[in-house]
């Protein structure tokens, strides 16, 4: 049992939160939230130089080799810091799905420029229902000699518009088949359709009429998407998870720093015992879900089965979904109305954590996984 | 980071297990009552079997007979024996009163009591709480005189759990009325056979005689039974409650309890003829509650951690006996209201399977969030201690 950082953990803690602290203060997440794009390329191209987007790309495909441990320090302090961006979407699920199921050919493709940031890879991971069931595929795709040509709509992709690459599940003939589909460049027709989310990060329709894409564009096996769609989900909310909780936990110290601060009655109102108890509430539901979401990038890292794997994930999820929600209404219970002005910073803390919230499996379909596999 | 024990601590995990399977009767699923005879010999039995092995005292130094076991180990220790609710396990002697002594106590003091407390000899109860006195601890009544070289005591301790069955008590009196409250408190060891002293049976809403009142009327000390200086017992007793807090304990009943119940769902069929585990809502509960069980056990686990690094934990502690607590009764409570009628049945004699005991089993653990510092209590060491709130 270990509940420290390592040197190296500490070191990417210790840089994150002072590098972020100046390039990602307030005003930029706001105006990153109104922007088109979401982050600018500068910002993006900055985080490729630090080498965070390539911590856990292996070294011979010009990442750090890190794992996704290393990777949850920085998840941490990039949610606490509301720092925009497609990390999450490009850095760990695109980055360790491609590293799994990806061929020779395809890591040496998207692996060294997803780690500098030059290619932004992202899932399309949402239900045509807009559910957040990734098995109402809304796309189908045919094969043709020398590749498959592609046709429906993708929904809710992340940072659509500004992605290079889309890890696309289809239905086909031989089932659920994930595609690598380079959205800027496929042969045919892409209508990406922006639209504006609570969290600041744009989502995007994205339709797909008749695209031709190579044989080779198949990540996996064809027909064999639903693990590759698994393994997605897998990453994308053991990372979520962190920082969800990342963000929670920034969202008590603000909250505590408030209450200590603001008086009333000829007393700061963290002098009253209510309050005093909200305050060690949110705490020990940060610690709480701390050590589940640490434990889930600890299991993705350690040599684990995926079923117990799976199970600890989903543990660690649907406690940041619970115990983060509760942070959030709790802080705004505390703040009173300035909480409820859009001046407050709160509001951008309560944004993305509903918003993660739904990413990458809900509250009911962790239980549900978890209530399967009892 | 780092969420598995090491070879060490896995190994000693089944050493224990296998210990537990030889030494408690075959169909044992507990908890021990210690009221009864049988359970009372029982208890006495387990706790002389963990002193033969060392274990009681497996966290002393060595120069006290321990074996400075790891916090971790120790942790484990106490896992395993609350998950086969094994009684034995004598926190008031080892876990509290032995590393009192070894910090506070005269040499002579030492040389009397460590070695029998290792070897599960005396039994020792904790005399704090007062009937006025429950959260409030500084505000204790109980009145020591200092005569000669005799403390004379008057007054009366409640709550106090084996008084019935231990020779020997460790109690907070107050020695000076004028003093600041905090100041006039004196830690004393008092023979449970001392003329003056009465115990009266307190029955808990379990129905189970599990703690009592002890009224003091005249009662002689003699001056070398005081631990520390006089008037310092606030200081010896604050340092005394860091050991108290064993929240791995209320990880492992809820654990149990969670298993029990999940296999009686497995085996229990509704006038449908399905099983009720096959009913999505309770799966879905059961996993809810298993998560709530996993992060109450984590923060314990962080805090064996903290003192394996060096840290004493404050208000880690105090998170997760509050997170363990209300896991344990949540899962009870989930029990009770899923076994339907069955699950009402206060009768353990007359039914031998989970329906005999839930109900038992919930009314106990309604302590839980009550005793060693309420749960609100807790809360109030986390805003001053941990995130320093102001006082006023």
């Amino acid at each position: 049992m270990d509940f420290g950082l390592n040197e190296t953990q500490e070191l990417i803690r210790s840089s994150a939160a002072e590098y972020l602290a100046d390039r990602s203060p307030s005003d930029f997440v706001r105006a990153m939230a109104e922007d088109e794009q979401g982050y600018t390329d500068d910002f993006w191209q900055e985080i490729g130089e630090l080498g965070w987007l390539g911590l856990i790309v292996p070294e011979e495909h010009g990442g750090s080799g890190m794992d996704m441990s290393d990777m949850a320090v920085l998840l941490s302090e990039w949610g606490a810091a509301l720092a925009p961006g497609p990390l999450v979407e490009s850095a760990v699920v695109s980055a360790s799905t491609i590293s799994e199921f990806g061929s020779g050919v395809q890591k040496q493709e998207w692996l060294p420029s997803i780690a500098t940031g030059e290619t932004v890879s992202v899932p399309s991971l949402v239900g045509m229902d807009g559910s957040t069931d990734p098995s109402a595929v809304g796309v189908r795709a045919s094969e043709i000699s020398n590749g498959w040509v592609i046709s429906g709509t993708s929904r809710f992709v992340p940072y659509g518009n500004s992605a290079d690459l889309v890890l696309m599940p289809a239905e086909t003939s031989a089932g659920v088949t994930v595609f690598a589909v380079p959205i800027k460049s496929a042969e045919g027709t892409v209508n990406v359709n922006r639209i504006k989310m609570a969290s600041g990060a744009p989502a995007c329709d994205i339709e797909l009429n008749e695209v031709v894409v190579p044989t080779a564009a198949v990540l996996g096996e064809a027909g064999g998407g639903a693990d590759v769609v698994d393994h997605m989900m897998l990453y994308g909310a053991a990372a979520r998870a962190t920082q969800m909780v990342g963000a929670g936990s920034a969202v008590t110290d603000r909250t505590i720093e408030y209450v200590k601060d603001r008086r009333q009655f000829g007393r700061p109102i963290g002098a009253f015992q209510v309050i005093q108890h909200y305050m060690a509430d949110m705490a020990t539901k940060v610690k709480s879900a701390k050590h589940l979401a640490d434990r889930a990038a600890w299991a993705l890292s350690a040599d684990m089965d995926g079923a117990t794997a799976s199970r600890i994930v989903s543990q660690a999820k649907w406690s940041a979904n619970t115990l983060m929600h509760d942070i959030v209404w709790k802080a705004h219970q505390s703040h009173g109305a300035i909480g409820f002005t859009w001046e407050h910073d709160l509001h951008l803390y309560t944004r993305r954590v509903l918003s993660w919230r739904a990413d990458f499996g809900d509250s009911d379909s962790h239980i549900e996984n978890l209530a399967r596999t009892l | 980071m780092w969420f598995e024990f090491n070879e060490e601590e896995i190994a000693f995990r089944e050493e224990l297990r296998e210990f537990l399977d030889d030494e408690l009767p075959g169909d044992w699923l507990g908890p021990n009552d210690e009221s009864s005879e049988e359970g009372w010999a029982l208890y006495k039995h387990m706790r002389r079997a963990l002193a033969e092995r060392g274990w009681l005292t497996m966290t002393w130094p060595k120069e006290y007979g321990g074996q400075e076991a790891s916090p971790m180990i120790s942790l484990i220790f106490a896992e395993e024996m609350s998950y086969h609710r094994a009684p034995g396990n004598d926190r008031f002697g080892t876990r509290m009163l032995g590393p009192t002594l070894m910090h506070f106590g005269t040499e002579e003091q030492k040389r009397k009591y460590l070695p029998d407390i290792a070897q599960g000899g005396l039994q020792w109860c904790q005399g704090y709480s007062e009937p006025n006195t429950g959260s409030d601890l500084a505000s204790l009544q109980t009145f020591a005189e200092l005569r000669d070289d005799e403390f004379i005591i008057n007054g009366s301790k409640i709550w106090t759990s084996l008084a019935h069955r231990a020779d020997m008590m460790f109690m907070l009196v107050r020695t000076d009325r004028e003093a600041e409250r905090h100041s006039g408190i004196t830690f004393l060891l008092v023979d449970m056979k001392s003329p003056g002293i009465q115990v009266n049976p307190i029955i808990n809403i379990a129905g189970a005689h599990s703690f009592n009142q002890v009224m003091f009327d005249d009662v002689h000390v003699p001056v070398e039974n005081m631990v520390g200086e006089l008037n310092d017992g606030w200081n010896v007793a604050m340092n005394l409650l860091n050991f108290e807090r064993g929240n791995i304990d209320y990880v492992s009943w809820a654990q149990r309890s969670w298993e029990e119940i999940r296999d009686y769902a497995a085996t229990t069929r509704r006038f449908d003829g399905s099983l009720m585990i096959d009913d999505m809502k309770v799966r879905r509960r059961l996993a809810e509650l298993e998560a709530e069980i996993e992060m109450a056990r984590y923060i314990t686990y962080e805090v064996a951690w903290l003192q394996t690094q060096g840290y004493p934990p404050s208000t880690e502690a105090s998170m997760c006996k509050i997170a363990a607590t209300e896991a344990n009764c949540a899962v009870l409570d989930f029990g009770v209201e899923l076994l339907g009628m069955p699950g009402l049945i206060d009768d353990p004699d007359e039914h031998e399977d989970l329906s005999g005991r839930i109900f038992k089993m919930r009314m106990y653990q309604t302590s839980g969030p009550i005793l060693a510092g309420t749960n609100e209590i807790q809360k109030n060491i986390i805003a001053y201690r941990g995130l320093e709130l102001p006082r006023r």
